[in-house]
């Protein structure tokens, strides 16, 4: 019999000991943990989130009252109300970034990795808490509008959430190569130009802000979810890697 | 509780840097001595998690570490060898940080926090921002978040650099203490350190373990070696395995 035809047929009959089978494993697992009994004097989950969401609340809800503040001020006194609604929500992201980029600091992150919530748990957590705070802002700060403007609610709440949109998925894109001073100065970048489209946009009397183009806001507004739902995920799986992270 | 290494490998592009290493570690104090560039951090990274492996299997208790995920990191304590901090954070809230990310209760973990860093010295400066900390008591403040979770695998990459001696002996009682029930992975260039708590000894050169043994086991092989040689210290060991062929450091 040929050797390969001998090495073909043992692997055939390799079989794992009844130990190792998948369907055993849960049973392994939970008996290994109350074997080394492990500090269960731990929330779950949930805690974990709220623990961030604690973090989040002392570092950021400065300056998310001086953004509301500002926004509720502009609105009554600025020039271009329409054009105040699409400026400002960007800002409120880029004042806030830091949060979720002060855990790249290369030195902390292998005792981050080495966590139960490592720092891909820290990050993703606190991104769609920001995500989810920042579209309530917006949307009590534009209720607050709507009964002095024309538009419809929908069209204000498009023309305020499609820019942060924008902005928050190219940061998001950005922060897998760039951290702290520089991401700061790319956000910068961004916010400038955006503000520079949304001018040139407004040229005529209400430019981009007729109601004809709503429809292409919201094209755009699709593809910003999409195009930030993309970059999320990449950050993600970069961060479930060490070797991958930036140093 | 047993650590299982099996042929355990880590390699880049150009470089193989942990190369098929194989061991046993159960409950007690190992200690891994090797030159700069040895493979000891890639190693303990390996072991925490950190890092993939190129091949081999680490496993606890007869479960790979990989696919336990969040479990097995329940059981780690890890001090790294360049250990961060954010500078703005006292040092009693990086210690409640790293407990939030240990998924350990509030109270738990502040009770805990107080405990540890009584323990390693530092309970006057607990309200002190650690960008005002000399880098023996950052190393302390490391030390004591690797403990907060009560870790059953311990792993300890250069704890006593930076350390007065005074630190230094109170951080091996700490150890030898800690190590009869819980797997402790001490890595350090700091031969005598290694001399006075390590049950095993792990020798290491370029990703590939050279003896491993208990101290009198590796005195034994050294003295079949170098004949004669009456004053044995683990220092001469090592010397004699990583400096060979260096003239500046014969035997005298």
């Amino acid at each position: 019999m040929k050797q390969k035809e001998i090495q073909k047929r043992l692997r055939q009959y390799a079989a794992k000991t009844a130990d190792c089978l998948p369907d055993k494993r849960r049973e392994r697992m939970e008996a290994l943990l109350k074997r080394e009994e492990p500090v269960r004097t731990r929330g779950n989950l949930w805690d974990f989130i709220c623990e961030q969401v604690g973090y989040l609340l002392r570092h950021c809800l400065f300056w998310q009252i001086i953004w509301f503040v500002m926004f509720c001020c502009l609105m009554k006194l600025g020039p271009d109300i329409l054009v105040m609604i699409s400026v400002l929500p960007p800002l409120l992201v880029l004042l806030t970034v830091e949060e979720i980029t002060k855990v790249y600091q290369r030195s902390m992150m292998e005792i981050e990795y080495a966590t139960r919530y490592s720092l891909q748990n820290v990050v993703v957590v606190r991104m769609l808490v920001l995500c989810a705070v920042h579209f309530l802002i917006l949307f009590l700060g534009i209720a607050g509008l709507h009964a002095s403007l024309d538009s419809g609610m929908g069209c204000l709440l498009i023309y305020g959430f499609t820019p942060m949109v924008l902005s928050a998925s190219v940061l998001t894109g950005l922060m897998r190569y760039l951290q702290g001073q520089r991401l700061r100065i790319a956000g910068m970048a961004v916010y400038v130009m955006l503000v520079l489209a949304v001018i040139a946009g407004k040229s005529s009397k209400n430019g981009m802000y007729e109601p004809d183009y709503i429809g292409i806001w919201c094209v755009v507004c699709a593809a910003g979810i999409l195009f930030g739902i993309c970059q999320f995920i990449r950050l993600n799986r970069q961060l479930a890697r060490f070797e991958q992270l930036p140093g | 509780m047993e650590l299982v290494l099996d042929r355990v490998t880590k390699h880049y592009k150009n470089k193989i840097a942990v190369d098929r290493l194989s061991a046993v570690l159960k409950p007690g104090v190992y200690g891994l001595l090797g030159a700069n560039g040895a493979g000891k951090t890639t190693l303990m990274r390996m072991i925490c998690g950190i890092l993939e492996i190129s091949s081999g299997e680490i496993r606890l208790d007869g479960e790979e570490i990989g696919e336990m995920g969040e479990n097995y990191r329940e059981l780690l304590g890890y001090l790294p060898q360049d250990f961060g901090y954010y500078p703005n954070f006292t040092a009693m809230e990086f210690m409640l940080y790293i407990s939030s990310l240990k998924g350990l209760d509030k109270k738990y973990a502040k009770k805990q926090s107080m405990l540890l860093l009584k323990k390693v010295g530092m309970e006057q400066e607990m309200r002190h921002k650690i960008k005002t900390f000399s880098g023996g008591m950052r190393q302390r403040l490391g030390i004591a978040q690797a403990l907060l979770n009560d870790p059953k695998i311990l792993i300890l990459d250069e704890p006593t650099a930076g350390l007065d001696p005074k630190e230094r002996v109170r951080f091996r009682n700490m150890i030898a203490d800690l190590g009869k029930e819980r797997i402790v992975i001490l890595s350090t260039h700091i031969v005598s350190d290694i001399e006075e708590i390590a049950d095993w000894i792990f020798l290491m050169k370029q990703g590939q373990f050279l003896a491993q043994g208990t101290l009198e086991e590796l005195k034994e092989h050294y003295l079949e070696v170098v004949k004669n040689d009456e004053a044995f210290n683990l220092e001469k060991l090592y010397l004699f395995y990583f400096a060979e062929g260096e003239e500046e450091y014969d035997m005298v």
